[in-house]
């Protein structure tokens, strides 16, 4: 049976609740049941800083018992996303761990009377004094438990100084370098004065047919080892999508003022970074893609830095984005970020913004005390990132702020500033001319999302009847044609809620590009196995549709913002300005009666608020009498 | 008869334990790494990981230092047995294996790799190639360089 603790920090108490089976089964895990005991127990308008805001840890449903299904998720009200729905997800070993230590879902609420960490072993929660971590890096800190513990093999979620100083982006760490990074769940642990959560399990699962979950294992596992991408992926991880996306003109170079970086050519391959810097590739558990590197520079200013990572997103993000096309200074920017714990995309696109602003004469030096920003000034990006996880200077104050920092620079600034709900629009993003990819991150719970939002197969050119095949609707085979493409994004927003739920990773999956990868079929196969239950794709689906306007209601709780808060930032209604995509944007007449489509798909209102109707098809018009 | 043993290349270890979850399957019927019969230890700050496994030692240390003569090298296959009936879970045998090789659960029970009958699930899982199973007198020169073509330059 699953259980979910509620761990109350100020008065240190324990409540452990077994989760009805009706409800595992209607929200599954993960991203669900986070979303529902959030919606359940968050009382409604609270500060999200404040002792009242809840943070919700959650292993996926069949976290530890197939392949590549390590992932948690951890939720709660954002505290960088004007207060929305706050949900990041992270891959390694932690989720598997918490599962094998007796406990799926860790509800954690109150505040610490002094720095503590959670050490959770076997069924059992101890609250530890945490003053020798506080003040430490998360590579400093997850040395300083494990020689506490005196156990090399637990596994610790973690806050860096960002965390501490309520940096609005700061993310949880796990590990060197696997982060739950957007929408600031660092920071609300932060505020509960939390230091780490510290996991160790021994006690196994125990599941339905351990006989065909070795089959439907070992299946999945060559299933994954058998597609195109894999040896791509197993070798360079993320970092391979850089090339074809900046080839392909849809990177953001600049903070979003061009789309193809020359200068990157023949600097920042993924074969560069192979070759250069890698010293070795790791897996999170159970995983055959091991898409993680470590790294070491070897010379230059930089020499001897080492660290775990890069992907994509933070080399698009501390590269292009703010028009540097240096691997050095990326990867010391890498560093600093994991050691500090600050999410790669905020981060990134605020220096860039700032650079921006500095282009346009609408900061200057006083305002920077002294700092130039000149595009791809290496010591300033450094420089800002240390400002920011102290609450120092100028990028003190953005990390203070986020968002809001447009109102304090004032002038134009917020022209150039491009956000989502709150959420700073993700900086190497810049997928204007693709309509399904588009439509799915503006309009996706948490603001800006690429992980809910990237309609992956939409880039290949696909054969339609391959799409209409996966999709089971006509979808059309040009990125750039809105045929179909409403669909698309409602279809890719429930299966990345269902894989989050379950806790499969998605680069296991269809959702990146291999349409051999894993898909409904073989999750209901492995529910099968492990839960007993006969599931089927249609009843995956429709969870994961459940679990989207689970979410949308707590948007509308919360923030009331529906609608508005569904449009993509201002410049992707302006033309690309570089080949090969030149002149391409999106039409904001075109995009509003798409949006309409869209919420009629969903059943929801011209507002975007989900009907009765849906409400009561999807089994959420009730009142929540199943509370937990 | 050749007789074959594990060879463990450490350098290809990515450290995502599928081998210790098809183990426990395998051998427990659960998921659980912690009963697994192979174990990876992980140095996370350095980035080292290291499978151990029980490499079916010419003289097992860990049969010399059985009391109830529970551990036999088996002379015709060259692998190294545990009796269940003789063994009383005393450990001594995880204290004498130079290589971390025996497992002792959390309830106490020693657990030493049978090598699944001869067709190991571990090596079939690994996706690197980190753990072979080959001859002793061969070595495995060939297999893994073949193994590792993909994963390095």
């Amino acid at each position: 049976m699953e259980r979910l603790a509620i761990i109350d920090l100020s008065s240190e108490q324990v409540e452990c609740k077994d989760i009805p089976e009706n409800v595992q089964r209607m929200y599954l895990g993960g991203e669900g049941l986070n979303a529902y005991l959030l919606y359940n127990h968050l009382s409604p308008g609270v500060d999200p800083l404040s002792p009242e805001n809840v943070l919700i840890f959650g292993a996926g449903l069949i976290s530890g018992c197939d392949v590549s299904s390590s992932r948690f998720e951890v939720t709660s009200k954002s505290a960088e996303g004007e207060g929305g729905f706050g949900t990041s997800n992270s891959g390694g070993f932690w989720s598997a761990e918490l599962k094998y230590a007796g406990f799926q879902h860790l509800l954690i609420k109150g505040k610490a009377s002094r720095p503590t960490y959670l050490w959770i072993h076997d069924g059992e929660i101890e609250f530890r004094d945490a003053s020798f971590l506080w003040g430490h890096d998360t590579y400093e800190s997850l040395e300083l438990i494990l020689d506490d513990l005196g156990d090399q093999n637990v596994q610790v979620a973690m806050i860096g100084q960002a965390g501490e100083n309520l940096v609005r982006f700061a993310n949880i760490m796990h590990g060197l370098k696997r982060a739950a990074g957007r929408t600031g769940m660092g920071c609300i642990m932060g505020s509960k004065l939390l230091k780490a959560i510290v996991v160790r399990g021994k006690q196994g699962l125990k599941v339905n047919d351990p006989e065909k979950l070795l089959d439907i294992f070992t299946s999945h596992r060559s299933q994954i080892m058998s597609t195109k991408i894999y040896p791509v992926i197993s070798r360079y991880g993320t970092l391979t999508i850089f090339c074809v996306q900046n080839q392909s003109g849809m990177i953001s170079v600049k903070n979003n003022q061009f789309n193809y970086f020359e200068e990157a050519e023949g600097r920042l391959d993924d074969e560069i970074f192979e070759e250069q810097y890698k010293t070795k590739s790791l897996a999170c558990y159970a995983c055959p893609l091991r898409c993680s590197h470590r790294y070491r520079i070897r010379s230059g200013p930089y020499a001897g830095v080492w660290g775990e990572g890069p992907e994509f997103y933070m080399m698009a993000g501390f590269g292009p984005a703010v028009g540097n096309a240096d691997w050095d200074c990326i990867l010391a920017a890498n560093t600093l970020i994991n050691r500090y714990g600050l999410d790669v995309g905020s981060t990134s696109g605020y220096i860039a913004w700032l650079m921006e602003l500095w282009q346009r004469g609408i900061i200057d030096d006083k305002d920077t005390g002294g700092l130039n920003l000149d595009w791809g000034n290496k010591e300033t990006i450094l420089t800002l990132i240390h400002q920011m996880a102290k609450n120092e200077g100028l990028g003190g104050m953005i990390g203070q702020k986020a968002s809001r920092a447009a109102v304090v620079i004032g002038k134009d600034s917020a022209r150039y500033l491009y956000t989502q709900r709150g959420m700073m629009h993700e900086s190497p993003e810049n997928t204007r001319a693709s309509r399904a990819t588009t439509l799915a991150a503006a309009t996706s719970s948490r603001g800006s999302d690429h992980l809910k939002g990237r309609c992956a197969l939409e880039f290949y050119a696909m054969p339609p009847e391959v799409l209409a095949k996966i999709y089971g609707k006509p979808i059309a085979s040009d990125f750039r044609s809105w045929e179909g493409k409403a669909w698309m994004a409602v279809w890719t927003q429930h299966f990345t809620t269902v894989v989050d739920s379950l806790g499969y990773c998605k680069f296991a999956t269809i959702w990146p590009g291999s349409t051999h990868n894993l898909n409904y079929k073989q999750f209901c196969e492995t529910i099968k196995a492990v839960k007993g239950w006969d599931v089927t794709p249609e009843e995956l689906m429709e969870t994961g549709e459940r679990i989207w306007n689970l979410e949308r209601m707590f948007i509308e709780r919360e923030t009331g913002i529906l609608r508005e808060g569904d449009i993509p930032p201002s410049v992707y209604f302006t033309p690309q300005p570089l080949e090969p995509l030149k002149g391409e944007k999106i039409d904001r007449a075109e995009y509003e009666k798409r949006l309409d489509e869209y919420y009629e798909i969903r059943g929801w209102t011209r507002e975007g608020a989900p009907t009765a109707g849906t409400l009561k098809r999807l089994k959420l018009d009730g009142e929540p009498s199943h509370l937990l | 008869m050749a007789q074959k043993t594990f060879f463990i290349r450490s350098e290809f270890c990515s450290g995502c334990g599928i081998c210790q979850l098809a183990c426990s399957l395998v051998k427990e019927k659960e998921a659980n790494p912690a009963k697994s019969r192979i174990v990876i230890k992980r140095q996370i700050l350095d980035g080292l990981m290291v499978p151990h496994i029980c490499v079916n030692c010419k003289q097992p240390p860990c049969a010399d230092a059985c009391r109830r003569k529970a551990i036999i090298k088996d002379t015709e296959t060259g692998w190294v047995v545990i009796d269940r009936e003789k063994c009383n879970n005393c450990t001594l045998c995880f204290a004498a294996c130079p290589f971390s090789a025996i497992v002792i659960t959390p309830e106490v029970q020693v657990l030493l790799c049978d090598v699944c009958g001869g067709n190991p699930k571990c090596v079939e899982m690994c996706p690197t190639g980190a753990i072979q199973f080959a001859d002793r007198a061969q070595g495995i020169a060939g297999p893994t360089d073949m193994a590792a073509v993909d994963i390095w330059k």
